[in-house]
């Protein structure tokens, strides 16, 4: 199938211009992002700390929901579970294996249980992945009380290291997902998403499909939720609040849906109003104000701003262009 | 409305808040406030889906739709959830009982009051909703809309206005259980995901569309819980949930879900 | 070239669909080159070489005409086997157009095309020509031809607009209440007093 694809042809910035905002945002991103040291604030590299985690994690999130078509309410599953479990195995072996271990078993759960959910019709199986989330919030709290895990060590990593593989983790991650959306693999996926029976008949599995995508969804949230564990020292109970859930969806949405740079640029936004506002005024204020502005954009402009970036650019190709 | 209200739970705690204000500060009498919680909960549905979603989602059966409308109620959620937070804070809302006292039931074991009473105030929904949707015009006309909407439609059913009604009915009922049992079990800002949980998994349990299917789902859902509470205190909600979660994947339409389809 | 008839409600979706794997029958065995296919999913059944169109056209309304095609092709995907999809269903201009913004009989054009993109030795068309006009009906005629004669597929039509049918096809099958109530060549079954007494009753 490769010579007759166009959007396969790697890097060659052929005919789809959309492919040029993604990657042009993705590199202005890191750029930035290796800027951000050199400013002297401190408290701004944390905040890029929880960006990257927040930025993996958000696409983790519409990866599931542009390209296979199913909404997930629990996306802090996967996400909790990769913080959790490398902190557990942080507390026995080293840090890498820790962190690797850590994701793979977050995609391993959570893509099992995604995929029991794959039957159920749109609406339910949103719900029923918010009720695995709300189990495992209730039986970490259980086992792990208030306090939770944390990470206790003799010899703790510099922020400088932290910081680095941050970026690092950010990039690999945020172009995996890159690579999938530009694939043909993604045509199965949007097929699937469009019309479930039709594609069935037209000879793709879409149960495996689907249960795939779960497992590639679980993996990149692992990573964001690696990630945050290690530069936080701590993961609890807290991490599979539904609010936690919800966090990818609003980033998407008001950073747009379908393309790589939605999350980029919605967690980017959601990130730094988390993390400053709170100065002035509590977070409950402004967790208020991110609802309010998720349903305005909702109402306004769904697609979001990558929507209108986007329609600028030749409505072609890609899942959802120009749609506002 | 072909869709699940993703902010149920936050009504269900709202129901709390709402009459914890109107006996604090607007100074009612509880069974007052009870109603002016169940009141308020239809007015601040009816305004929030009037406002927020476009007429043409309120009842669709296109999936992009319903995931936009159920992200909608999510970060309503948030939204309620962080607006009762920023008024009342994150401690729990002290709603005094209808009744105070207790019986005491064969077996040494005493029920408060208020549990009685809202058992009988539920069984009375129940009823209720039951006779409304099977004996009245309006009850028949959401049971056909539910069924065939566009044939609903077409025979004279004012459809958006249906889908408000029943939105508006489903949030105060919310709010009324929230609201009775706010004097026994602790409502904070936080609560109310785990009633939308066990509320999804009851009546997809029990069928959906199925009212006596739902109260069937209750029974079994309490009955479970009680029984792995015994034994299993601490997991007992996790270990309800999932059960009732392993029934429903293997029979999605529910126990009752397609007697009533039928019929 | 095969023909599937028979009044509303006879059960010739029923049939396809429970042939195609979308339904699962109660009793019963079904075969398809002599293995037994009773019960498993659609998607492994095309991929053993069979496919269908729906009657009323499912496309994939985010992707374009030509990754509508893409994303079911199977078999060689050289440029030139599409162009040969394209040439015959004529959907060369709309290839990059979304397929959620095609009128009607467009979409009829890229059911068909997406059928036969699956190279599949057996095809059913579920009402290939169903609330076409006369012009479009004959395009869609042309090409079933066409596949049947020069691509040497195997095709089973179900269809009302008999006139089309009988002029099509070679063996027709005639349906009604879930039983095979005539089959044969096109005049047998115009002069069959039983198709008649099935579609006009007595």
């Amino acid at each position: 199938m490769k010579e007759l694809e166009p959007a396969n042809r790697g890097l060659a910035f052929g005919n789809v211009k959309l492919k040029d905002v993604n990657i042009a945002i993705l590199i202005a991103a890191l750029f930035s992002s290796l800027l951000v040291p050199l400013t002297g604030l401190p408290y701004l590299r944390f905040i890029m700390m929880y960006f990257f985690a927040y930025a993996i994690y958000t696409a983790s999130w519409d990866l599931l929901y542009s390209y296979s078509g199913q909404l997930s309410l629990g996306q802090a599953l996967p996400f909790g579970l990769g913080a959790f479990f490398t902190i557990m195995f942080i507390q026995k072996i080293p840090l890498i294996p820790s962190a690797v271990l850590g994701t793979l078993a977050a995609a391993a759960v959570g893509g099992s249980v995604g995929a029991t959910t794959i039957r159920l019709k749109p609406g339910y199986q949103g719900i029923a992945l918010l009720l695995f989330s709300q189990v495992l919030y209730q039986i970490t709290l259980i086992l792990y009380g208030e306090e939770g895990l944390s990470i206790f060590s003799a010899t703790p990593l510099s922020q400088t290291t932290m910081y680095i593989s941050g970026v690092l983790i950010f990039a690999v991650a945020m172009f995996a997902i890159y690579l999938i959306q530009t694939s043909t693999y993604r045509l199965k996926l949007l097929a699937i998403k469009g019309d479930n029976l039709a594609a069935n008949v037209s000879g793709i599995n879409v149960p495996v499909h689907k249960a795939i995508v779960f497992f590639l969804s679980s993996l990149i949230a692992g990573i964001g939720g690696t990630y945050y564990a290690i530069f936080t020292s701590h993961a609890d109970f807290t991490v599979f609040a539904v609010p936690n859930s919800f966090l990818p969806i609003g980033m998407a949405i008001v950073g747009g849906t379908g393309f790589l740079g939605g999350p980029i640029i919605g967690s980017a936004i959601i990130t730094m109003l988390i993390r400053i506002l709170p100065i002035w005024y509590s977070l409950a204020v402004t967790l208020f104000v991110y609802g309010l502005a998720v349903m305005a954009i909702l109402k306004i402009r769904p697609t979001g701003i990558i929507g209108l970036l986007l329609r600028r650019k030749t409505a072609k190709g890609g899942p959802k262009a120009a749609k506002g | 409305m072909n869709n699940v209200n993703t902010s149920h739970g936050a009504f269900y705690m709202m129901g709390g808040f709402l009459t914890f204000f109107a006996v604090s500060s607007l100074h009612l009498p509880i069974v007052v406030s009870i109603m002016f919680a169940f009141a308020a909960a239809f007015a601040v549905g009816l305004f929030f889906l009037y406002v927020l979603i476009p007429r043409r989602m309120w009842v669709s059966g296109d999936p992009d739709a319903q995931n936009t409308v159920m992200i909608l109620f999510l970060a309503l959620a948030q939204v309620l959830q962080n607006g009762a937070f920023i008024v009342y804070g994150g401690g729990s809302v002290a709603v005094p009982r209808i009744s105070f006292g207790y019986v005491i039931a064969p077996g040494g074991v005493y029920i408060p009051n208020q549990t009685i009473i809202a058992i009988a105030i539920s069984l009375l929904c129940y009823l209720g909703l039951f006779l409304f949707l099977r004996d009245t015009k309006i009850g028949k006309a959401i049971r056909a809309f539910s069924q065939d909407r566009e044939l609903a439609e077409a025979m004279g059913v004012r459809v958006s206005t249906i889908a408000l009604m029943s939105f508006g009915l489903g949030v105060s009922l919310a709010a009324l259980s929230g609201s009775l049992l706010s004097s026994i079990y602790s409502i904070t800002a936080a609560t109310g995901w785990n009633e939308l949980v066990i509320a999804f998994v009851i009546v997809t349990f029990g069928g959906i569309g199925s009212i006596s299917g739902s109260f069937l789902g209750g029974l079994v859902y309490g009955i479970v819980f009680a029984i792995t509470q015994y034994f299993i205190p601490a997991y007992s909600f996790a270990i309800a949930l999932v059960l009732i979660y392993f029934v429903l994947v293997n029979k999605p339409t529910g126990i009752l879900g397609e007697i009533i389809e039928r019929a | 070239m095969y023909g599937l008839i028979g009044p509303n409600g006879s059960g010739k979706t029923t049939l396809l669909n429970l042939v195609t794997g979308v339904l699962k029958p109660s009793a019963g065995k079904i075969y398809f080159k002599e293995k037994d296919v009773t019960g498993k999913p659609p998607h492994a059944i095309t991929k053993m070489g069979m496919g269908r169109t729906f009657q009323i056209p499912r496309i994939f309304p985010e992707l374009t005409v030509e990754e509508n095609i893409l994303a079911v092709a199977r078999g060689s995907n050289s440029k030139d086997r599409l162009k040969e999809i394209f040439d015959l269903v004529g959907l060369n201009p709309l290839r990059e157009t979304k397929a959620r913004l095609l009128d009607y009989g467009e979409r009829k054009h890229l059911e068909l095309a997406r059928a036969i993109a699956l190279d599949a030795e057996l095809l059913f068309l579920d009402e290939p020509m169903a609330g076409l006009d006369k012009a479009t009906m004959g395009a869609i005629s042309g090409q079933v031809r066409t596949l049947n004669k020069e691509m040497g597929k195997t095709l089973v039509i179900i269809e009302h607009h008999l006139e089309e049918l009988m002029q099509l096809t070679d063996h027709v099958f005639v349906l009604d209440h879930g039983q095979k109530i005539e089959e044969g060549v096109p005049e047998t079954i115009r002069s069959s007093k039983a198709v008649h007494r099935a579609y006009f009753g007595g």
